[in-house]
């Protein structure tokens, strides 16, 4: 990890995403900030709602390159997704080890309309803990 | 815990949008139904909890990232 206490966090696009059901298992973080800073693919999904609570979040691709995971259709049609843009995120658990990134319940956002789901998918040889490639 | 007695077939109303149905009945399983607005999740309590439960042990160790990021509590990046 680099030590660089005078890295500036950037918020994408500046305003806040909303999960209209929080997260899963933390129904009361529903606002977020996705911070994201030069040098490194990791962001982090800041809560607006919970102090101090933040989810480290990666592209899946970095742990699973070919990831492309089926939505059900009741995700796209809460989440609007027909006519947004859809980024997936996976949250990162960091620890002395190499990082693990959850393919199973990734972070869906539609960009445009900035409002996110997690999402549990059906397959469940879908790992919670894909060790990611690299050091972030 | 309420505790209703459905036979197959019959059904239960969950709020005014949520409707779960028993489909089938064995010795060993129940079959259940749900129709539900697409923003409401339905899943197996086990594999909820699970995910809750990772995403807790992530948000745990995330600190490191908030000091890196410089998110401080008020929920903005310097």
């Amino acid at each position: 990890m680099s030590a660089a206490p005078s890295t500036t966090a950037i918020a994408s696009a500046g305003s806040e995403i909303l999960f209209e059901e929080g997260i899963i298992g933390i129904p009361r973080a529903r606002r977020f900030h996705l911070l994201e800073r030069p040098g490194s693919p990791l962001r982090l999904l800041q809560s607006l709602d919970i102090a101090g609570f933040a989810l480290p979040v990666v592209d899946p691709r970095f742990a699973e390159p070919d990831y492309s995971p089926t939505l059900q259709s009741r995700v796209s049609e809460a989440l609007s997704l027909g006519d947004g843009g859809c980024v997936l995120l996976a949250v990162v658990t960091l620890g002395d080890a190499l990082p693990t990134a959850n393919l199973r319940a990734p972070i869906v956002i539609n960009v445009d309309r900035r409002v996110g789901a997690q999402v549990i998918l059906d397959d469940r040889s879908l790992p919670l803990e894909r060790p990611l490639a690299q050091r972030l | 815990m309420l505790i209703l007695t459905r036979r197959p077939g019959e059904s239960v109303m969950v709020g005014n949008s949520v409707r779960i149905t028993v489909t089938e009945v064995s010795p060993s399983a129940v079959r259940l139904g749900f129709e539900a607005p697409a923003e409401v999740s339905i899943y197996r309590e086990e594999v909820y909890i699970e995910i809750a439960q990772a995403n807790r042990a992530a948000a745990e160790r995330s600190l490191p990232q908030v000091v890196e990021f410089g998110a401080d509590e008020t929920g903005g990046g310097r």
